[in-house]
């Protein structure tokens, strides 16, 4: 859907200011450097307008949440390699509960603590350069409400790796034509297997044994043929879902295939009101999105309209490659707001005079930035952003770091 | 198999045909507030993150740090830096506490 040149402007302004409350000022409390955040605050309010005044969503999101994935590895790696010497896990990191909290685990580890009281993942409850338990929960508690699943395409600080990867070739070498529906149910298992197999032995097993992210953030170190095993898995499961199955498929296959914490935010998830909707009048049956999704969550109806999966991650695409333009994002027990005929249309009228011209505006105006898909945006931009922010100016400082020391260490 | 309880089902009403009735209009009224107040929320939360609320919850959360395999394979004496590390954080006091 686009925006009206004075809505996006008007709310690329809030967005700038809020960022600037959220970027900026603690750069500012810090005495730091604040051209780096100047330029990502600025590069993001300029995101923002593109996205509302286009109405294309997948293109500009998919640069900042590909950026943000990579500027995450980078980081947290660098930050590992300065504290500890290595990317690896110790046996003594693991034993001081010094290992920073992943979303990813808070599946597994619910049931533990709940039930039996038990923090199964080595880490602090709270503290430590990641914040510790408490407050990644809280992320991920505030990103279930404010985004469900949308928190894949726009929060997660893994998504943007497959994701990008996915875009290297222009076309797909793999056919997933012939893939059968029932492999989205694929991540559903791996949640149930590994928060089972977790609360039976009180170990953060998926971490341990099948995590494909330890690729490009930490492993444990290889001591013995057990931790030799471990390496092979996750060295395999990561190359082939990280990087050779997107760049072949040209979809999002860890998040789509296995992720644990994907499946559970597609339940959790339904909390959150923000849906994208099908107008069924407009859709032509094309196809086009059903075979582009990259996590395989649009399917064909019993009528051929396209039909939205519980597995959505919200990221847009089949919203900019619609021809008809038949999807958008929208709110639960709410039509889309696609083909409504607008007030402001109204008040305008054929001929307006001096009266109806401004009313009808400011109408169009409210209609616009109250509008469920300019809702969600503004939401998942500013939690996106807000999020993203110290991991891409502690990536950009390193760049600039590397370009002039030759190192991507600060020390 | 049957797939139909995990779609996302659109409203069935046709657009042309929506009729607004009072009970519709209030119900749209109140999603329509619903998301406004999670928009309000992002801000409100990262305002307030790793504040004292925060601690205040981690340390009156039930849970204890368990991984018993992992700690008897741990060395015995770790390093003093280490050591102070761990005794401030409130996941440690409370596995003394709880000794």
């Amino acid at each position: 859907m686009k925006r009206s040149l004075t809505t996006s402007v008007i709310l690329t302004l809030v967005m700038f200011l809020l960022l600037a409350v959220f970027v900026l000022a603690p750069q500012i409390a810090r005495r730091a450097n604040l051209v780096p955040a100047a330029l990502w605050v600025i590069a993001m309010a300029i995101g923002t307008f593109l996205i509302l005044h286009s109405g294309k969503v997948y293109r500009y999101r998919s640069a900042f949440f590909v950026i943000y994935g990579f500027a995450f590895v980078l980081v947290f790696s660098a930050h590992l390699i300065e504290g500890r010497g290595s990317m690896a896990l110790s046996q003594e990191t693991i034993a001081r509960h010094e290992v920073p909290m992943c979303p990813v685990a808070i599946p597994q580890v619910i049931a533990p603590a709940v039930i039996k009281g038990i923090m199964i993942f080595p880490t602090k409850l709270i503290g430590g350069p990641y914040g510790g338990f408490v407050p990644v929960l809280f992320i991920w508690l505030v990103g279930v409400v404010t985004l469900g699943r949308a928190w894949c395409s726009w929060g997660c600080f893994f998504g943007g790796i497959d994701e990008g990867f996915s875009k290297v070739l222009r076309k797909p070498r793999l056919s997933t034509k012939s893939m059968h529906p029932r492999w989205r149910y694929l991540p559903f298992a791996v949640l149930i297997v590994t928060v089972m197999w977790a609360f039976a032995v009180l170990e953060p097993v998926y971490c341990k044994w099948l995590c494909p992210l330890k690729l490009v953030t930490e492993y444990r170190a290889i001591t013995d043929l057990r931790t030799y095993v471990q390496a092979i898995i996750f060295i395999t499961l990561g190359m082939g879902l990280l990087i050779i199955l997107p760049i072949l498929m040209k979809k999002r296959t860890h998040c789509a295939l296995f992720c644990p914490l994907g499946a559970l935010q597609s339940v959790v998830g339904l909390a959150n009101p923000y849906r994208v909707r099908v107008d069924k009048d407009l859709c032509v049956s094309c196809g086009k999105c059903e075979q582009d999704c990259p996590t395989f969550s649009i399917t064909k109806g019993e009528d051929k309209k396209s039909e939205t999966f519980v597995t959505c991650v919200r990221c847009g695409k089949c919203i900019d490659i619609c021809p008809a333009g038949a999807r958008s994002y929208g709110l639960v027990g709410r039509p889309s707001t696609l083909g409504r005929a607008k007030l402001s249309s109204h008040i305008r009228g054929d001929r307006p005079n001096t009266l109806q011209r401004p009313l009808a505006a400011l109408v169009g105006f409210v209609e616009e930035a109250l509008d469920p898909s300019t809702l969600f945006l503004m939401t998942a931009i500013l939690f996106g952003a807000i999020l993203s922010g110290s991991f891409v100016l502690g990536a950009m400082w390193r760049l600039v770091n590397l370009a002039v020391h030759g190192t991507l260490l600060l020390h | 198999m049957n797939y139909d309880g995990l779609i996302e089902r659109d409203n069935a009403v046709p657009l042309g045909a929506v009729n607004p009735s009072m009970l519709d209009a209030l119900r749209r009224t109140l999603v329509t507030l619903w998301a406004m107040l999670i928009f309000l929320l992002v801000p409100a939360f990262f305002l307030s993150f790793q504040g004292s609320w925060m601690r205040k919850v981690a340390d009156s959360l039930p849970i204890k740090e368990a991984n018993s395999q992992l700690k008897s394979q741990a060395p015995q004496d770790p390093p003093a830096d280490a050591k102070e590390k761990g005794n401030a954080s409130s996941l440690d006091t409370k596995a003394e506490h709880s000794q």
